[in-house]
């Protein structure tokens, strides 16, 4: 796996900023007026503007984060929280998104991997959807995936009765920041015994600087139902921090099945302190498959809360810290059911000072019998100036629980390299192969555009840096 | 590199790190907080957390170093037994082939947050092998009655350990306990080649709420650590097992290890390990595994298809659990005990109940 001139175009063109016309930005800063604006220019209900001032009020108490990377070079009073692109929104034709933003999908694949790969796909770009669209077979079917802000027109009900049940704004501050300016992002209903075997997908582009994307998912299957979601993301680099605050909330009913699978590439002037969360009742699969890598600071632990019996989670995910980044990423799983089990498998690569963390919690609740749980950390350190770190916490209330957890923290053998350099293979190249042998679990688990893009990302990010 | 010191004793400040880590705050702080927890009516948890905050807002260190009673002991080459009371402690020196016998006991005492605190520094070239015994048993023996305990009552103990160069210690532990503790080992690599071998059982029982945390840092080249804790939590008792392993940039070719299993044996007991590594260094092997189990059944089976009863099985089983530790135990000292530890297993409600189930 080498990077070839092409391949290291397209990195450049993603982290170029271009100028984009706007048709509304909110002020910097957070204030009341902002949240009842981007309310008031949504045209929405009046329960959805008292939760969001609700959120605002809790956002203003709650204290940051005192655990976990430091947060102190975040300004929360200089992040544009709405910014309204000039295009038209909920375009169902690439024709319509103009010409400037097709673009950049163009260039990020989007369009071409639609017409291959895709039950669907939305694009969103700063604060609102450009394009959206669903083939109609599966329209057919009941399937609805829409925009967030159109669901809420659309079905207000069904959306009414899900928001925020999984996620609630009082979790922590960012959750009820993201609560207070949401907009955007993606709602999914699958209903009852459907399964859309083609993966439905959607990228979040922020463009702008000093912008902050709080795109929410809300994606509800229903019984026996299945689905395969993927999300991108990206974002140019900047000289000023940029934050992205997202929210997905996945409710899965009895015996359905979700995949969520996404990668994060934002800048290194991004952080990324992301909530997700999955409700999972009786006999149902949740999976969730991540890549972080861009971000300078990332804070992201998919959490999964097993409320039925015999339901299930997997949780795989890598991440990639290299110079000035700290990825703290892990997982959550609350077992509250008999006979739930969960697995979680992370990997981690740091290089040239970067830092990458472990932080997850598991715990089984006093009435949940049989719980099953294996969690297995593996890091790689590519050089002494970088940083791993495993912090894992276990709460077993329930004695018939089997509990495991693994780590292990090395670098890449001498021997191995000899042994790949003695066939006749360049040095660098043998240890982008080792590197790739070692996120293989995850990348392998990942659609094939994704898991090329995985492979590319992490080669770029490496190239180079190895002496 | 700075070089490492013992602050002097006489006036000491704050020198453990008493209190869980900030990361575990925060975590904490966000299950307290009223969240998605709450909304399904787990007020379980949140009792839990209030809890062992009895435990973990401990602010009383240096008042129990100003009170203490000190002994000071230097041994070269020889071999010590000691004993100390609850508020007593130790400043200990080591040097050569030496091996010291502690023992801690704070049994039938009704004062609150007593401490003993051991200070020990291992010398340079030194190999040094220790046990600790230390029970904290509340209630009178003599009653048959089960011991009532009141929460407030906890116990503190704390052993500091700063190895030299070339040095290899061999740390033994039991710890058997039946009220609320909070034990603190805080073990620093210095030199080259520093070794540490900390072996950590206990056995917890009643009410016991116990606060358990195991630190090794290494900051010397080719260091090595390899822990061990093995824990059995019986009747309503809960405990947070806390192994945390740094290495330090400093410390190349350094490995370290740590294991952590757990038997939950009652209906009530819950158990937290939270083994941390932190690892700052490329040029290291480390790894961290725990478990956390019940008895196993297949194995319990077998035991009584060859006409054990269920009852001596499990006493057995549990014994096996412990043996890797118990077995650095030897003469009389083993034999008490395991003797104690049977009888505790046998008395214990939970196993019994546990016995008569099929």
């Amino acid at each position: 796996m080498t990077v070839s001139d092409s391949e290291r175009k397209i990195q450049e063109m993603l982290d170029a900023p271009s100028t984009q016309k706007f048709r509304f930005r909110a002020p910097d800063g957070l204030t009341i007026d902002t949240v009842k604006h981007i309310s008031k220019d949504k045209n929405e209900p009046e329960w959805m503007l008292n939760k969001r001032l609700q959120a605002l009020k809790t956002f203003l108490q709650k204290p940051m984060p005192d655990w976990g990377p430091s947060l102190k070079d975040l300004n929360l009073d200089n992040i544009t929280y709405y910014i309204k692109p000039d295009a038209k929104q909920n375009s169902k034709n690439w024709d319509e998104v103009p010409e400037e933003i097709k673009k950049v999908y163009d260039r990020l694949g989007i369009p071409k991997a639609e017409q291959k790969a895709l039950a669907g796909a939305g694009a969103q770009f700063e604060s609102e959807v450009v394009y959206h669209s669903l083939k109609k077979e599966w329209e057919d079917t009941g399937v609805i995936f829409l925009d967030m802000d159109v669901a809420l027109k659309e079905y207000p009900e069904i959306v009414k009765e899900y928001f925020s049940k999984v996620v609630p704004h009082t979790l922590h501050k960012f959750a009820a920041l993201h609560y207070a300016v949401w907009s955007g992002g993606t709602f999914i209903y699958v209903p009852k015994g459907v399964r859309v075997p083609l993966p439905l997908q959607a990228y979040f582009r922020m463009n702008s600087m000093k912008m902050g994307q709080f795109e929410h998912t809300l994606i509800i299957v229903e019984e026996d139902a299945e689905l395969h979601y993927i999300e991108g993301c990206s974002a140019p680099q900047y000289n000023d921090s940029s934050l992205h605050a997202g929210c997905v909330e996945i409710h899965v009913k009895k015996g359905a099945r979700v995949r969520y699978s996404s990668v994060e590439n934002w800048s290194r002037n991004t952080y990324n302190l992301n909530t997700k969360s999955a409700l999972v009742d009786e006999r149902g699969i949740m999976e969730w498959v991540g890549g972080n890598l861009g971000s300078g600071v990332t804070m992201l632990y998919p959490s999964s809360i097993l409320l039925g019996n015999n339901s299930k989670s997997d949780h795989i995910s890598i991440a990639f810290a290299s110079k000035s980044q700290n990825q703290d990423v892990g997982a959550k799983v609350y077992m509250l059911a008999d006979n739930c089990s969960a697995t979680i498998k992370s990997k981690s690569i740091s290089l040239e000072g970067g830092i990458t963390t472990y932080r997850g919690i598991v715990k089984v609740g006093s009435k949940a019998k049989n719980a099953t749980l294996n969690v297995e950390c593996d890091a790689l350190m590519m050089d002494n100036k970088s940083e791993s770190n495993t912090y894992p916490i276990m709460d077993v209330q329930n004695n018939s629980a089997t509990i495991t957890h693994e780590a292990t923290v090395g670098k890449i053998s001498d021997e191995q390299i000899f042994y790949l350099t003695s066939r006749g293979i360049p040095k660098e190249q043998a240890v982008q192969m080792i590197v790739s042998g070692f996120i293989e679990p995850v990348v392998k688990e990942l659609p094939l555009e994704y898991a090329v893009e995985l492979n590319r990302l992490v080669a770029l990010e490496m190239e180079g840096s190895l002496g | 590199m700075r070089p490492l010191v013992i602050p002097q004793i006489k006036k000491p400040t704050m020198m453990y790190g008493l209190g869980v880590l900030s990361h575990l705050i925060g975590y904490e702080r966000e299950l307290s907080e009223k969240n998605i927890m709450s909304d399904m009516k787990d007020k379980e948890l949140q009792k839990l957390l209030e809890e062992n905050s009895l435990l973990s807002g401990l602010a009383i260190e240096s008042e129990i170093l100003n009170s203490a009673k000190f002994t000071e002991l230097t041994l070269t080459n020889e071999e010590k037994n000691i004993s100390l009371e609850e508020g007593e402690s130790a400043i200990i020196t080591l040097n050569g082939r030496s091996s010291l016998n502690i023992a801690i006991a704070t049994k039938n005492s009704n004062d609150n947050k007593k401490a003993a605190a051991i200070i020990m520094r291992v010398k340079d070239n030194s190999d040094v092998e220790l046990k600790i015994i230390y029970e904290n048993r509340k209630g009178n023996e003599s009653d048959e009655t089960k011991p009532q305990i009141s929460v407030e009552q906890e116990s503190i103990s704390m052993l500091k350990m700063l190895i030299g160069e070339n040095s290899k210690v061999t740390l033994n532990e039991l710890f058997i306990t039946n009220s609320n503790s909070l034990r603190r080992t805080n073990i620093t690599l210095k030199g080259n080649g520093s070794k540490i071998y900390p072996n950590h059982a206990y056995f917890t029982y009643g009410n016991a709420k116990v606060d358990f945390k195991s630190e090794v840092t290494h900051y010397g080249e080719n260091s090595e650590s390899d822990m061990k804790v093995k824990g059995i939590i019986n009747e309503s008792s809960s405990v947070i097992t806390q192994g945390h392993v740094t290495i330090k940039p400093s410390a190349f070719n350094s490995n370290g290890y740590q294991q952590e299993d757990l038997i939950l044996v009652g209906e009530k007991s819950i158990a937290r390990p939270i083994p941390n590594l932190e690892i700052g260094n490329n040029e290291v092997k480390c790894s961290h595994g725990a478990t956390v189990s019940n008895i196993d059944e297949e194995t319990l089976f077998y035991l009584q298809s060859r006409g054990i009863r269920k009852h001596d099985a499990i006493s057995l089983l549990l014994s096996s659990f412990l043996s890797p530790i118990m077995g650095l135990f030897t003469g009389e000292e083993k034999e008490k005990y395991q003797h104690d530890l049977k009888i505790i297993i046998e008395e214990s409600g939970e196993i019994g109940a546990l016995a008569q189930e099929k």
